[in-house]
């Protein structure tokens, strides 16, 4: 679920930070710049892990920032293809399920992706799954275990600017997550976590 | 930025979270109280919370201290030892998922009826518990409702495995 990334950045410390022990003042502009950041291909970054080389700090003429050349590793949220993790249900549709963590919510499990015999209770809007003569229900909030199918990654192009003042229409911003994952809980073992214990 | 090595390593649930936990008491420590930058610090709280959710195996990690360092070497050691055809991304998600049951082994695990008898698979389990120990039982009371509830996936695992 974690990987560790190695990642080359050029840091400016401001004299404003000079106070820091320089080690510190680093690893807190990395983490400025990095955390709940999505690299398209890499994963989510959480914080800096190692910091493995540092060049000598360069002055610059006019702003008196430190220059410094690091490199370091980035831990990063990265489950792989097949990997069983967890996450709990925040909401459900005819479509399907949508999963989240504390700190990441685009997990989609497709209603095809449940076990099957699994129907949706529209006036409740919940699936329930027919597991020989019981209905188990999937309950809002409930922690489930499912596994990864796919990722997709989505680069956000730069919005663009408005080009006519004179109608009113509000340009319509449609969010997509950079980074989501596709899961099933197709299997014996997984939806729930109660189920099975 | 430039990415050097996109994945150098491979971490353990329990690296990342005694990472936070050690970040946190660095900064904690001495004289000069810090923090992370916001972004940061926010997202290792909400990290930590997720590692320590039932049943993550780190949710009693603050009292009982099951998972070090040493026993992550140790299951290492001992699963290479006994059951040498696990993979590594296995033998990870076992020690990060810490199954006691069959069913939950069973999803870690791949084509484990074809690799591993049942034998064998309690042995896995037994290894597990050995090493990285597992959860109190649950009160007497609510057990006996739970296990009643419990009975039909566990049931319908084994048939959908036999067929």
């Amino acid at each position: 679920m974690w990987i560790l990334t190695k990642i080359a950045d050029l840091v400016q410390l401001k004299p404003q930070d000079f106070h820091k022990p320089s080690l510190e003042a680093i690893e807190d502009k990395i983490n400025e710049k990095y955390a709940n950041k999505v690299i398209p291909k890499i994963g989510l970054c959480i914080c800096v892990w190692d910091i493995t080389d540092a060049s000598e700090g360069l002055i610059g003429q006019y702003d008196g920032y430190v220059n410094i050349n690091v490199e370091f590793h980035m831990v990063v949220f990265r489950p792989h293809r097949g990997e069983v993790i967890q996450a709990r249900i925040k909401e459900q549709t005819l479509q399907g399920m949508r999963l989240c963590t504390p700190f990441f919510n685009d997990i989609w499990i497709p209603s095809t992706e449940l076990p099957e015999d699994t129907e949706f209770v529209e006036a409740e809007n919940v699936w329930v799954w027919n597991s020989e003569g019981t209905r188990l229900y999937f309950d809002n909030h409930e922690t489930v275990r499912f596994m990864v199918l796919e990722e997709k990654w989505y680069t956000q192009p730069p919005t663009k600017p408005k080009e006519s003042t004179d109608s009113d229409v509000p340009t319509k911003i449609t969010y997509q997550a950079p980074y989501s994952i596709i899961g099933t809980m197709a299997a014996s073992g997984l939806g729930l976590t109660l189920w099975w214990e | 930025m430039k990415i050097l090595e996109a994945q150098s390593a491979v971490l353990t649930n329990y690296e990342v979270y005694q990472h936070l936990i050690d970040i946190r008491k660095r900064n904690n420590a001495g004289q000069h109280k810090r923090r992370m930058p916001e972004d940061a610090f926010r997202l290792s709280k909400e990290v930590l919370e997720y590692l320590q959710t039932k049943p993550y195996p780190l949710h009693d990690q603050k009292e009982k201290q099951h998972y070090s360092h040493a026993t992550l070497e140790l299951f290492c050691e001992k699963l290479a030892e006994r059951f040498p055809d696990i993979t590594k991304a296995e033998g990870l998600a076992i020690f990060n998922v810490r199954p006691t049951n069959i069913p939950v082994l069973a999803i870690i695990v791949e084509a484990i009826e074809d690799r591993y008898t049942d034998e064998e698979q309690q042995q896995i389990i037994d290894l597990v518990i050995e090493v990285l120990g597992q959860d109190d039982p649950e009160p007497e009371e609510e057990e006996e409702g739970e296990d009643a509830e419990d009975g039909d996936p566990v049931q319908s695992v084994e048939t959908a495995n036999g067929a």
